[in-house]
């Protein structure tokens, strides 16, 4: 039996009726673990939205400084013509281009490298596969070339520093520089002094023992070890570290954390070296077994630091593991060590972030679990 | 910063300053917030299901996840209260919820214990208050059935008793586009009611 249409009276009445009675108290324990729960996913909420603010000011800040050195530098060429050297002295050194992956580590973590961007000194710059960053410094230019990473020291008055930690960067100098002015470049077993000359050098890493390679296209280097000149290269020449042992090799950059790892984990390390340094040096060197030993290494190092409650520095660790072997056997544990330490670390948004990379590269993979409830949380 | 002082109210900060700390990202108003929009939130959710369903605290947390989206991105353009504002948020995603139920059981048909269509009343001796709770249940369903934003309009109109230039603010139209949304509402749930009328 149909009943008679619906006025619009009724339809009113009907609608208020939906917004009268009163609205039942919850059981107060529901609500509190609710609360709990809302408080909890709010407040993520909010430190994501000032970590993004954050970086809106750095990268505004970033962009000032450029403008900055932009208008100071073409003010300076204006201004101070005869005395081109004042405008180098502003910075480290410049990107002039970027090729592929390039990221460099600051003191507040790694961001991705840019064209234009300035390097004021104390930066890393680390290059993944096929990739390559050309820096301007001094009177010429760097080019580091692909699994590379270089330390841009912060220069003085008479002296530029590039520390090689691994890899190869080509440094082309066309001008000399100034009397009583040099660039040092600095690998874990030798420093090549440079005044004005083409020339490359690689830090090879040979059965676990950092090795110096250094090929000069023109002018004059000086090879100097422990504080000593152990070589005068000319043009056409070559030099190849000798195996030394590790009590002289300086160490080459690394991050806090792998400094701070466990005593073990550095004992084998050396260890690893010494067992490689104390083979025959007559002309022959090690067989390349290709970069196991080291990536186990700063792994290790990850693990200690993750162990010892330093999460802030794990996370950093496994991200240099990534960004020095990004095809890494140990890959997958990274990612994953990665973004676990950053989330304990309560770094809310760069967990997610590395989370969300993680399910990218293994969509099936262990920690797949995780992943998707640190990638989602937000 | 928000100022403390001795009287309990003046430590009590306003929308304003509410507001402000989220767009500033200050996670430590996280309880503020929760605790200054809960009320309008729930009282939301129940109004549009007629009850606390058992996603209740889900649906709790994605209104609280849009409103501090929204004010984040300065949706919020402060020419209504922050309650007024969470509670049209609220009301959106429950009536998000209760068309993401109708669809489901459109294709799996589960749970139909707790989200089935309402049966209209067989016979006319139903009691009087059973008849009543059924016909608003189907009210409800009509309006997850109707196109979002007229639904919307005319649930926070003539059920929550929200004016028009308010809503025209909440929802980012014109005064006029939200009356022509209500009347164009209200006659879409008055055919559907006819319609469902004549068919039991």
């Amino acid at each position: 039996m149909s009943r008679p249409e619906p006025s619009d009276h009724d339809l009113l009445r009907t609608l208020g009726e939906l917004g009268k009675g009163a609205v039942p108290v919850e059981d107060p324990q529901r609500a509190f673990y609710r609360r709990e729960r809302v408080v909890r996913m709010v407040g993520a909420s909010l430190e994501a939205q000032a970590e993004i603010q954050r970086r809106r000011t750095r990268r505004w800040l970033w962009a000032s400084a450029a403008a900055a050195v932009l208008v100071a530098g073409l003010a300076g060429a204006f201004v101070l013509r005869p005395q081109p050297a004042a405008v180098a002295k502003a910075s480290a050194g410049e990107t002039r281009s970027v090729l592929g992956q390039v990221s460099v580590r600051r003191a507040d973590g790694a961001t991705p490298l840019h064209t234009g961007e300035v390097l004021v000194g104390g930066e890393v710059v680390s290059t993944g596969a096929r990739s390559g960053v050309e820096i301007g410094i001094a009177s010429g230019h760097a080019d580091l070339g692909g699994l590379s990473e270089l330390e841009i020291v912060p220069p003085t008055a008479n002296e530029r520093r590039l520390r090689l930690g691994t890899g190869s960067v080509d440094v082309d100098l066309p001008r000399k520089l100034e009397a009583g002015k040099h660039l040092v470049v600095e690998t874990p077993d030798a420093e090549v002094l440079v005044v004005g000359t083409a020339f490359t050098v690689e830090v090879g890493n040979e059965a676990g023992v950092r090795a110096t390679h250094v090929s000069v296209r023109r002018g004059t280097v000086w090879i100097m070890q422990g504080g000593k000149q152990r070589a005068v290269l000319s043009a056409g020449d070559d030099w190849r570290s000798p195996i030394v042992t590790a009590a002289s090799a300086p160490a080459a950059p690394l991050p806090k954390a792998e400094l701070a790892a466990a005593p073990e984990a550095r004992a084998a390390g050396v260890a690893q070296r010494s067992s490689v340094a104390a083979r025959p040096a007559a002309g022959s060197r090690p067989v390349d077994s290709g970069t196991l030993a080291e990536e186990n290494r700063i792994f290790r190092a990850a693990l200690a630091a993750r162990n010892a409650g330093d999460n802030a520095g794990a996370a950093d660790t496994f991200a240099s593991l990534l960004a020095r072997y990004p095809r890494s056997v140990l890959r997958e544990q990274a990612l994953a060590g990665e973004f676990r330490a950053l989330d304990r670390a309560g770094r809310s948004s760069a967990a997610t972030v590395a989370a969300r990379r993680y399910l990218a590269s293994y969509p099936s993979g262990f920690a797949r679990a995780d992943a998707e409830r640190v990638a989602n949380r937000l | 910063m928000i100022e403390g002082g001795a009287d309990p109210a003046a430590r009590t900060p306003t929308d304003e300053q509410l507001v402000d700390a989220v767009q500033r990202g200050d996670a430590a108003m996280a309880g503020l917030v929760y605790d200054r929009l809960l009320g309008a939130v729930d009282h939301a959710l129940y109004r549009v299901f007629g009850r606390r369903e058992h996603d209740h605290d889900d649906l709790v947390q994605a209104a609280f996840e849009q409103i501090v989206l929204t004010l984040s991105r300065r949706s919020y353009a402060r020419a209504c209260s922050l309650q007024t504002w969470a509670s049209t948020i609220a009301t959106h995603v429950a009536f998000n919820a209760l068309r993401a139920r109708r669809r489901e059981r459109r294709v799996f048909d589960r749970d139909a214990s707790n989200i089935s269509e309402p049966e209209p009343p067989a016979s006319a001796d139903l009691e009087r208050t059973a008849g009543a709770r059924a016909e608003l249940e189907r009210v409800r369903w009509l309006l997850a059935n109707m196109k979002p934003e007229r639904a919307e309009t005319v649930f926070l109109h003539d059920v929550l008793g929200h004016d028009l230039a308010e809503i025209a603010h909440m929802t980012r139209v014109s005064v006029a586009a939200a009356q022509s949304r209500l009347v164009r509402g209200r006659r879409e749930l008055r055919d559907k009611l006819t319609k469902e009328q004549l068919t039991s």
